[in-house]
């Protein structure tokens, strides 16, 4: 039943998780940035 | 007209809706579903859904909010009635008033059983039921379904109370002063608490050497390891677009209500994607490296699925409580995860309040306070229903229909409102006002046609599929049904006072926000 950890399946998560933390780098960077609506 | 209240900063915002989007379904219920559903292919379908489905939602979302928001309506019927000047369009709202009161009554049970595990961990309440059996009939007795540690609902009922106080001091405090001061607290603590819980599981690596394909590798493997057959496998496109709609609490009213808060230029779409992208991280690198990965390290896969097709309860709250008393500061790292999970539900539940708040503020001029008040006591009366009646599924059925048919409903009604009906182009200036980020244009297409597209096929698979034979309680015991038809009574009862509220409101509030 237990399967190793194949290639695919290392590179299928780290791409997913490389995704959402671009994802939510680049959306708090810009927040940071821009600071445009903070008061 | 008083002015309204409106967010101290926009990082707090920002974590308020954060909060809002990331529950027990991101550490719970994720997991679970990708490990069913095609392991890393469940991430094709569902990142393509992300794409069509939840950022779409979110910025319209977020406009009808903003857009309600300048017309002094926090809540959908009032939202609603602006976008679409016709005199049903009200009463469509009522259905997100409705659905976010109802989640509303038995999430904060639900809430309140991770805080009862919190503490039930640090004082090691349950060590001693170390195995899966004895730790299910450990909840059970908590939950008054069966006999067992616990001889009467009294706990549970002091964990209930202690939850609902809490959740009424920050609705209270109002949304500058409570929820946002909270959420500025809540989500880093949550995600330095889901970081710390995901190291640790990383460093469990084989906790029994006799069984050596038993470890945390192999756990993370039975999640990403990808079954590309399943791809062809129109259910997974479902399931995934189901949990990706969940998981950014789209289709609640809860979203609009927050975002009827913002000032008419405030930028939503860079705040939008950075609430999405927050769920996100905490969903698909922390939930999906704590609760399984351990559960396998544990008790290999075959009794992780089995565990898994318990339900996500089983799997939080079972199986993993029998864990954390077989490890090294065990009741810590127990402490530390259902607090997380309580972080993560309050947060939630917050938000839930929020639509109902509005509406009796602004349809019947009540004050904050009275208005907290009033849900309070309405909440306690009807809560006791969901504690009292438990084991004979009234709060699985409250849930089918307003946590899970109901929010597809709303946000179908919602986007052809605000893209057929209020019109697209009138919608697009509307999502990209004070925009600091460019919209590309091609959202413009998938706003219109593909993601209404994408909600009427979910619909109807699921009417077909799930609605009718829930409809016709095919699958449940005579001993229950009584009390399924008592939830269902229950909700047709708050349903039509919520109509009756909204009558009555436009006749006290003779509105004219039409403003073009």
């Amino acid at each position: 039943m237990e399967k190793e950890f194949t290639l695919a399946g290392i590179t299928l998560m780290l791409v997913a998780w490389s995704i959402v933390s671009l994802l939510f780098g680049y959306s708090i960077y810009k927040i940071l940035k821009g600071n445009k609506v903070e008061q | 007209m008083k002015e309204r209240e409106r967010w101290n900063s926009r990082i707090g915002l920002i974590l308020a809706m954060a909060g809002n989007a990331v529950g027990l379904g991101n550490f719970l219920r994720f997991p679970v579903q990708a490990a069913e559903n095609g392991g890393g292919a469940f991430m094709i379908p569902y990142f393509i859904a992300f794409i069509f489905l939840a950022i779409p939602l979110m910025w319209v979302e977020w406009s009808i909010g903003r857009f309600g928001g300048r017309h002094h309506h926090g809540s959908l019927p009032g939202m609603f009635d602006c976008l679409w000047h016709h005199p049903i369009s009200k009463y469509l709202g009522s259905i997100g008033l409705f659905v976010s009161t109802i989640i509303f009554i038995y999430y904060t049970y639900i809430e309140s059983w991770t805080l009862a595990f919190s503490f039930f961990s640090i004082t090691k309440e349950y060590f001693g039921y170390d195995t899966i059996e004895e730790m299910r009939n450990f909840l059970g007795s908590y939950q008054g379904v069966n006999e067992g540690y616990f001889s009467s609902l009294s706990t549970a009922y002091i964990f209930l109370i202690i939850t609902i106080v809490a959740n009424f001091i920050i609705l209270y405090r109002g949304i500058s002063g409570g929820i946002e001061k909270f959420a500025k607290f809540a989500l880093p603590l949550l995600f330095i608490m889901g970081v710390g819980l995901m190291i640790y599981v990383f460093s469990i690596g084989t906790p029994n050497p006799e069984y050596p394909e038993r470890n945390v590798w192999n756990g993370l493997a039975f999640i990403w390891n990808p079954d590309f057959s399943k791809m062809w496998d129109a259910k997974v496109w479902l399931t995934a677009a189901g949990q990706v709609f969940f998981t950014l609490s789209v289709g609640m009213g809860t979203l609009q209500a927050y975002a009827s808060y913002l000032k008419e230029n405030d930028d939503i779409v860079l705040s939008g994607l950075s609430t999405a992208s927050i769920n996100e991280f905490v969903e698909v690198v922390i939930g999906g490296s704590i609760a399984i990965p351990i559960a396998v390290a544990f008790f290999g896969v075959a009794a992780t699925i089995s565990i898994a097709e318990g339900g996500a309860f089983n799997l939080g709250f079972v199986s993993l409580s029998v864990i954390f008393q077989n490890i090294p500061f065990g009741n810590i790292v127990g402490f530390v995860w259902f607090l997380l999970l309580f972080f993560a539900g309050i947060t939630s539940s917050v938000a839930m309040a929020q639509p109902l708040i509005s509406f009796l503020k602004e349809q019947f001029n009540f004050s904050h306070k009275k208005a907290v008040t009033i849900i309070g006591v309405g909440l306690f009366i009807c809560v006791n229903f969901v504690v009292l009646f438990l084991k004979h599924g009234f709060l699985d059925e409250l849930d089918y229909w307003a946590g899970t048919f109901f929010l597809v409903v709303i946000a179908l009604v919602e986007i052809i409102i605000f893209a057929w009906l209020f019109g697209m182009d009138r919608a697009w200036d509307e999502i990209n006002r004070g925009a600091e980020l460019k919209t590309p244009k091609l959202f413009y297409y998938i706003i219109k046609y593909i993601t209404p597209a994408y909600l009427f096929v979910i619909l109807i698979y699921w009417t077909y599929q799930e609605a009718i034979p829930t409809l016709l309680m095919s699958s449940k015991s005579e001993a229950d049904i009584p009390y399924l038809w008592g939830a269902r009574l229950l909700m047709v009862l708050i349903l039509s006072i919520l109509l009756w509220m909204i009558y009555k409101g436009w006749k006290i509030n003779k509105f004219n926000y039409h403003i073009d």
